[in-house]
């Protein structure tokens, strides 16, 4: 692998309120290799996507502005284009899909003037040829009768097509990089392993990178190749993906996997990090995840009073390190190609959690159900 | 395909009880279809609202009713009319009448002559050639302004919003008659500054009517910028602006091509409902002595005919006020069920 396709350094993104100053991205370090698939994982609320938009440099202006930081993409600073340049970026080497496929379509156009859309803006032909690609694009991404549904309006397509369209008006351009937000979380479970298995399909055939933005950890462990760990608008934990499943290091990676639940598992309730997510207009001092670590309210139980420091959250006064609720840890090297963000992580093993649903891939049985064209009956096999 | 079905039951068991459409026999015997999907032509969101709207029969008379208009109105621009409307058949007033005093039926008797002996029934109907003009033209103009201001108010906010929403504040604030008398009076008026505006060529074309069309276009554009604005504002946030912005497409294409046709429904229901506007301005605006004073329009028909009332001859009057009010009825009604059946939330399968 020589050079890294996209390049995140020190990325720091702040929006102006009224509240002051807010930071929803601080210090993110990431990398994605070309054909490689990074995951970027975190809760509701950590800045996954507004990362994502960052990226593209989709943030508002007024209220958000990029802080500090570089992207670097194919060695050039994203950061530094002027506006003209960056939409040529966009959609033609960079390309995006969004959570909702419902809504991201214009509803007055048809399907094929939107796709079309696209291709005549990045690919300069003409109409006619713009129309054959996009039909071309419509089939590779498993539509049946390509010709009949660029006639079709949004409205008359279910929400899988419509993010099958969606990702064929992304892929029209033949972009380097795709970035996914929650592509699948709208959509129904087995309408999201067609999408998740089309993806990949592409990404193989076409050599690109994907930045797949998701809270699912089902679905990292399916489609990913590294993972990146967010919480509270920092990476915590940076690790190839089985490396990652096999060895968790970070506290709240721990606690991830363990609220995964799981097939024949006999406990009562699920396991779950107690407290939330905090807010970012008002962040803790020093680890943000300290309010919630179990790793630091164990360590201050056995440790002597001066390296401790009393935390209060909502209703409880606990002791954690003093070092955790006063120091932001950086990511540090633990493994052979596995960065963690903690100040503690010396002190404990990794915690090995083997989690038998995501260890092996999804059997597809091909005589019944073909992921290739989507809307074929059941009736088809009845019929042979 | 009953009888096949029998055929094969009817060694063996007692006929099973009838399924729900009552036929007897075994319902899996019947063969699926093969992989026959239902052809139906996509229908675009115009033709969906069109069958909508075309189930209402009140809408379609509605319908019926302006397009006939809008043909009379075409039809008057003949030189037929110009003749027809300046014919004098007698001394002076004559009422309705089906025959002529030759015992002939003449149709243009049929509403009575006015004062120079001229066919009611023709002048009206060149009536309809200026609410025509003035109806089509005011409207673009007013709706031009409106949309164009609505949508850069709403697409880009802070201070360009801000003088906008001043410009329109100030102007609907003014009692919208007096602000149209106003600029009437300034258009008309030769040693003003708008006597620019009443440049020859377009005084040959239209007549009069040049400055009641600038006076009211260029004053009501302010309910559509609101509506246009806020309309907008939603529109803005919505996901496929942010793909269409993540695709590459600058703020121009976004704006003409995604956001702007989204607004055609509010646009086409103003035109409906603001021609029932200019209608019946154009009657004050004659009432006055400002607008069209050569040709005949149904505004000067009325104000001719304050004085005829008095002595008896009621046609010119009922005539004119009737073609004015079915317009205007038609017209308000042909608004409502527009905007039912473009409402967005009766639209079919929609997330």
């Amino acid at each position: 692998m020589a050079q890294p396709l996209l390049e995140l350094q020190d990325l720091c993104v702040a929006f102006d309120t009224e509240r002051g100053q807010i930071h929803p991205v601080r210090d993110v370090c990431l990398s994605v290799y070309p054909g490689q698939t990074v995951a970027l994982v975190g809760e509701s609320g950590c800045g996954k996507s507004v990362t994502a938009l960052s990226i593209l440099r989709l943030i508002p202006q007024p209220p958000g502005r990029i802080h500090s930081g570089k992207i670097m993409f194919k060695g050039r600073d994203l950061l530094a284009l002027s506006e003209k340049q960056m939409q040529h970026v966009r959609g033609k080497d960079i390309a995006m899909i969004f959570q909702e496929p419902m809504t991201s379509l214009n509803p007055v156009y048809t399907i094929g003037d939107q796709i079309v859309e696209a291709v005549t803006l990045h690919q300069g032909v003409g109409t006619r040829q713009a129309y054959q690609i996009a039909a071309e694009s419509l089939h590779a991404v498993g539509i049946a009768d390509p010709l009949r549904r660029l006639r079709e309006y949004p409205h008359q397509l279910s929400g899988g097509m419509r993010q099958r369209v969606m990702i064929a008006m992304a892929l029209s351009c033949q972009p380097k990089l795709l970035i996914a937000d929650e592509p699948t979380t709208a959509l129904d479970v087995t309408i999201q392993a067609q999408i998740l298995e089309l993806l990949s399909k592409l990404q193989r055939q076409r050599n690109m990178s994907v930045l797949l933005i998701t809270h699912d950890l089902g679905v990292v462990a399916e489609n990913a190749d590294v993972v990146a760990v967010m919480y509270a608008s920092r990476i915590v934990e940076f690790a190839g993906v089985e490396e990652l499943f096999d060895n968790p290091f970070h506290p709240y990676t721990q606690g991830l996997l363990r609220s995964v639940p799981r097939l024949g598992a006999k406990e009562g309730r699920l396991a779950t990090i107690p407290g939330t997510v905090p807010n970012p207009a008002r962040f803790p001092a020093g680890c943000k995840f300290h309010p919630r670590c179990p790793v630091t309210r164990q360590a201050a139980a056995s440790a002597p009073a001066d390296r401790t420091i009393q935390v209060r959250t909502g209703e409880e006064t606990f002791p954690v390190l003093r070092t955790c609720a006063v120091e932001e840890p950086l990511l540090r090297q633990v493994a052979d190609g596995h960065w963690v963000a903690c100040s503690q992580v010396d002190t404990y093993a990794a915690a090995p959690t083997s989690l038998p649903v995501l260890q092996h891939r999804r059997q597809v049985n091909a005589a019944f159900v073909d992921p290739q064209h989507e809307g074929q009956p059941v009736a088809q096999e009845l019929g042979k | 395909m009953t009888q096949e079905l029998q055929g094969s039951n009817s060694t063996t068991d007692a006929p099973r009880g009838a399924d729900a459409f009552g036929q007897v026999g075994n319902p899996t015997h019947k063969a699926l279809p093969a992989m026959q999907l239902p052809s139906e032509a996509p229908r675009s969101r115009p033709r969906e609202v069109w069958d909508r709207f075309r189930r209402n029969k009140l809408a379609m008379l509605c319908f019926v009713i302006v397009a006939i208009y809008l043909l009379v109105g075409m039809c008057s621009f003949s030189p037929l009319f110009d003749r027809k409307i300046n014919d004098s058949l007698a001394e002076s007033y004559e009422p309705p009448a089906w025959r002529s005093p030759d015992g002939h039926i003449e149709p243009q008797r049929w509403l009575g002559l006015d004062i120079q002996g001229r066919s009611v029934l023709w002048r009206a109907l060149y009536g309809t050639r200026i609410a025509l003009l003035i109806t089509i033209i005011t409207s673009i103009i007013a709706i031009s302004i409106g949309v164009i201001l609505g949508i850069v108010a709403g697409y880009f906010g802070g201070w360009l919003d801000d003088i906008i929403i001043w410009l329109y504040s100030t102007v609907s604030s003014i009692p919208w008659l007096l602000l149209v008398i106003a600029l009437a009076y300034v258009i008309q008026s030769n040693d003003s500054p708008g006597f620019f505006l009443r440049h020859e060529r377009l005084q040959a074309i239209f007549g009069g009517v040049t400055t009641v069309i600038l006076a009211m276009g260029l004053t009501d554009w302010v309910g559509l910028c609101r509506l246009i604005r806020g309309e907008v504002i939603k529109l803005r946030d919505r996901d496929f602006v942010a793909a269409a912005r993540a695709m590459g497409l600058g703020n121009g294409p976004i704006l003409f091509r995604h956001i702007l046709p989204n607004t055609t429904h509010l646009i086409i229901i103003t035109f409906s409902l603001g021609a029932v506007g200019y209608v019946q301005v154009e009657v004050v605006l004659a009432f006055l002595g400002l607008g069209i004073t050569d040709k005949p329009s149904w505004g000067r028909m009325i104000d001719d005919a304050k004085l005829e009332l008095l002595r008896g001859v009621w046609w010119q009057a009922t005539v004119a006020t009737a073609m004015i009010f079915v317009l205007c009825l038609a017209l308000n009604m042909l608004g409502d069920f527009l905007r039912d059946a473009l409402d967005p939330r009766l639209r079919g399968v929609d997330s």
